[in-house]
């Protein structure tokens, strides 16, 4: 009776997860330094009237790598659901690879592409590299 | 009272839409002191039917006979459109075809950071918004930016 008890309790109580999509950027070389985020929401009867709950992933992983790039994004959407999908949660998470100092050539790039007023894309930069023969 | 508490109750049920995530792809991430990140955000929509909806109300609508008819055509549909896809059938995909010239827009320096894709839909009864929104930040010179 106590067994058949705490079986239904475990049931009940545990989450069955499920997958909805997973993405991957390229993978940097230097991966000392990882940074992560995760936002969720708990839905009752499926009533979820907005899903901005996932905009603050990208400003708590660009707060953790402040002077660098966030390379190796790994974004998994899942939903777990607790009872019969009455109950259930949302949950986003992001995991990558702070690489420090990255943005130091991007800022030359800046530099050096200026935009159009028409807004089209400007000429590409000049090299310095001497061309091939 | 209660009548009226009740057409409150299925006006708000009918009118709020219920928003289904499906996807999320978060890019890579760039930030500097030097540089300034403005928001933008791009959102392209396309009417869905679901048409297990339709059966369901044509069940409540009309009588017996017409709602059997109308079940066994819309099955015939279904059967056209079956497959691995995320919320209901759009009658044409190509809301999604210029998403790259609206971000060209948006962000005309073409430095582009933290890039969120998000696939959802709005859901409302029987018609269905069928949403893709594109988040990100334009880098710009702080001065630039001024």
């Amino acid at each position: 009776m106590k067994f058949s008890f705490l079986g239904v309790l475990l049931v009940v109580l545990s989450g069955c997860v499920s997958l909805n999509s997973v993405s991957l950027t390229s993978v940097p070389a230097d991966r000392s330094k990882r940074v992560a985020a995760a936002s969720e929401r708990f839905i009752f009867m499926g009533f979820n009237f907005d899903n901005d709950y996932v905009n603050s992933i990208t400003s708590d992983l660009k707060t953790q790598c402040p002077n660098g790039t966030v390379s190796g994004v790994l974004t998994k959407s899942e939903s777990i659901n607790y009872f019969l999908f009455i109950f259930w949660k949302s949950r986003v998470s992001a995991s990558g690879y702070c690489v420090p100092g990255k943005m130091a050539s991007a800022n030359d790039i800046i530099r050096k592409r200026k935009p159009t007023d028409d807004g089209s894309d400007p000429a590409p930069a000049e090299t310095t590299e001497p061309a091939v023969q | 009272m209660l009548k009226v508490s009740f057409l409150l109750f299925a006006c708000v049920a009918v009118l709020s839409s219920c928003a289904v995530l499906h996807s999320v792809q978060i890019g890579e991430i760039e930030s500097s002191p030097d540089l300034a990140s403005v928001p933008f955000e791009i959102k392209v929509s396309e009417f869905g039917i679901d048409l297990n909806d339709v059966k369901t109300t044509g069940r409540i609508l009309m009588d017996k006979n017409s709602s059997d008819k109308a079940n066994d055509a819309l099955t015939a549909i279904q059967y056209f459109q079956m497959g691995p896809h995320t919320g209901a059938g759009v009658y044409s995909i190509n809301y999604v075809d210029h998403l790259e010239n609206k971000v060209r827009e948006q962000c005309p320096s073409g430095r582009i950071t933290g890039l969120m894709s998000i696939r959802e839909t709005a859901e409302y009864p029987i018609v269905k918004g069928e949403i893709v929104k594109i988040k990100g930040f334009c880098l710009k010179s702080k001065r630039e930016n001024l």
